[in-house]
């Protein structure tokens, strides 16, 4: 077991009440500062294992270690210091009356002064670039907006793991980019991701470990470049190619050999290869 | 295919209290039997044009309306709601918004039954939509506990059965996993192929929904932008990206290839196409 992992299972299983199976023997190591994309068809078992890192679900055999911290003998408000965690439909997670009062809420709750509280929400109203609706009510901003929001309530908490269960689901290229290069300079600072998506063209640009799951099993559990390459585990997992590997892949009969994860990487090995 | 269905003529939309127009100065045809794709970034003026065509707007929406919208030769100011939802069915972005009965059944006999509708008519009209969608099995099942894909198929029969002869269609597939997507998405293509419904879509998977798409629209800030064939908008990248818009990936790697001086006869849309393209210059 490695001593540095910030979240470890063992041997994890988990059946929702009335017995359905969610979880089965899942053994997994998130090191600290890690970008993992879990991935997996509806159903597969992503989301009930991400709501295991927060305790919102505990096991139903053995164990989920959050920072040194079992999830079956820890309280969920001391988890939420650890794991933020953005649920995929906003409208789930929001429900003050005005953006200021969502975005700070998790903050009043932890007790902190008033001076923190004010810092720590301004700072992430500013990140989603919703810092000039302050006063608006949640309901009257877009679908888009209202998912920027739910993620700077959990941003504002500041904690060292954020969980994103499909932060772009929804939301146009402007704000896709946005949530992305948000994600990506929060990693940049030290936090550890994870993300549960479905949007193959994310985990290809973003991710530096992919964890495929499937009938609430790990399958696969490896670098993007690597699990793409995995045809058998693509297909029965229901994963879609994303195009830029589509297209490279469909080069190869023309003498292609390069593996490129972005659109820009794919440009430059096309560049290269027909000059060549 | 080439008659048309909807007209809009000059739309100007003001909501009320508001000095921006949400739309200005909007002039569209859309064909019987056509598919078109609306694109747009959030606040472009999507949904104001989905509830100008469905008659929320003029008839429930405060606010100050110019010009006009035919849907099937009449205009929308003289058609009541009621009419017009025989006219035009709107599916929603997330399916648990629109669902709301006890068995599917229910919710498919739902807007027949508000349309006064005799019994076996009713019972008609449930069966040949869940037949036509493909969800005949789910019938006694509750809407909240089926799966994303089923209820979208369920939301999508229950607008079937109104039968409407415009389909509008806002993301459905965004709350899909890519298989429920693929699905939902030959299932609308199906009803415009083989139905001759005439299906209005927005979508911001654009790689998917731009291979079936006969016309796309592009909307920015309340005004038509773009308007044109798939091949004819997406090779235009440029002008997507400074409305914060992107093209499906095969043509944004073509345009990146054009700045090099790479030509193509016809612009690549799909990954198929990106491989044909690309690797002839290979």
């Amino acid at each position: 077991m490695t001593t540095e992992a910030i979240i470890s299972t063992r041997d994890l299983s988990y059946s929702y009440p009335g017995g359905i199976a969610a979880l089965s023997g899942v053994y997994l190591d998130i090191l600290p500062g890690e970008f993992v994309a879990i991935i997996g068809s509806n159903g597969s078992g992503k989301t009930t294992l991400v709501k295991q890192f927060n305790g919102l679900l505990k096991p139903s055999q053995g164990h989920v270690i959050v920072d040194g911290l079992d999830t079956r003998t820890t309280r969920v408000s001391e988890l939420s210091r650890i794991v933020g965690f953005v649920f995929q439909n906003p409208d789930h997670q929001t429900f003050a009356y005005s953006v200021w009062e969502e975005a700070s809420f998790g903050l009043k709750l932890q007790r902190l002064d008033e001076e923190s509280i004010e810092r720590q929400t301004t700072d992430a109203l500013r990140a989603v670039a919703l810092d000039g609706l302050r006063d608006r009510h949640p309901r009257a901003l877009s679908r888009g907006q209202r998912q920027r929001l739910a993620t700077a309530s959990i941003l504002a908490l500041e904690t060292p793991v954020l969980v994103l269960d499909e932060p772009t689901t929804g939301q146009d290229s402007l704000s896709r980019r946005q949530i992305m290069e948000l994600t990506v300079d929060l990693h940049g600072e030290g936090r550890t991701v994870i993300m549960v998506t479905h949007d193959m063209s994310l985990v290809a640009e973003y991710a530096s470990r992919v964890i495929v799951m499937q009938d609430g099993q790990v399958v696969c559990d490896s670098q993007p470049k690597e699990v793409f390459e995995r045809e058998e585990i693509m297909k029965s997992s229901g994963i879609e190619l994303p195009p830029v590997i589509r297209i490279a892949r469909g080069l190869r009969e023309y003498g292609f050999s390069d593996t490129p994860l972005t659109q820009e990487e794919l440009v430059e090995n096309l560049i290269t290869a027909i000059r060549r | 295919m080439r008659e048309p269905i909807v007209v809009v003529e000059d739309l100007t939309f003001f909501y009320s209290g508001s000095k921006e127009p949400a739309l200005q100065d909007v002039s569209l045809t859309f064909h019987r039997g056509e598919t078109a794709l609306l694109v747009g970034a959030t606040g472009a003026g999507k949904s104001t044009l989905y509830m100008c065509l469905n008659g929320l707007i003029p008839h429930l929406v405060p606010g100050r309306v110019g010009g006009r919208v035919i849907v099937d030769g009449t205009p929308t100011s003289d058609l009541s709601i009621s009419e017009l939802a025989q006219k035009v069915g709107f599916v929603f972005q997330s399916p648990d918004v629109q669902l709301f009965s006890h068995t599917v059944r229910e919710e498919l006999a739902f807007g027949p039954e508000n349309l006064g509708l005799t019994v076996s008519e009713i019972l008609h009209r449930i069966h040949v939509a869940a037949a036509t969608i493909g969800i005949e099995e789910l019938f006694e099942r509750e809407p909240a506990y089926l799966s994303g894909g089923q209820q979208q198929s369920v939301a999508i029969g229950a607008i079937w059965a109104m039968l409407p002869e415009i389909l509008i269609m806002d993301e459905p597939t965004s709350n899909l996993d890519p298989q429920s997507s693929q699905r939902v998405l030959e299932l609308i293509r199906a009803l415009n192929r083989e139905h001759g419904k005439t299906v209005l879509i927005a979508e911001h998977k654009i790689d998917a929904a731009a291979r079936f798409a006969d016309s796309v629209l592009v909307l920015h800030e309340g005004r038509i932008a773009m308007q044109g064939g798939p091949r004819q908008v997406f090779s235009q990248a440029e002008e997507l990206h400074q409305m914060g818009l992107v093209a499906p990936t095969a043509a944004e790697v073509a345009f990146q290839l054009s700045k090099y001086g790479y030509t193509f006869d016809s612009w690549p849309l799909t990954s198929e196409e990106g491989i044909q393209a690309f690797g002839e210059l290979l």
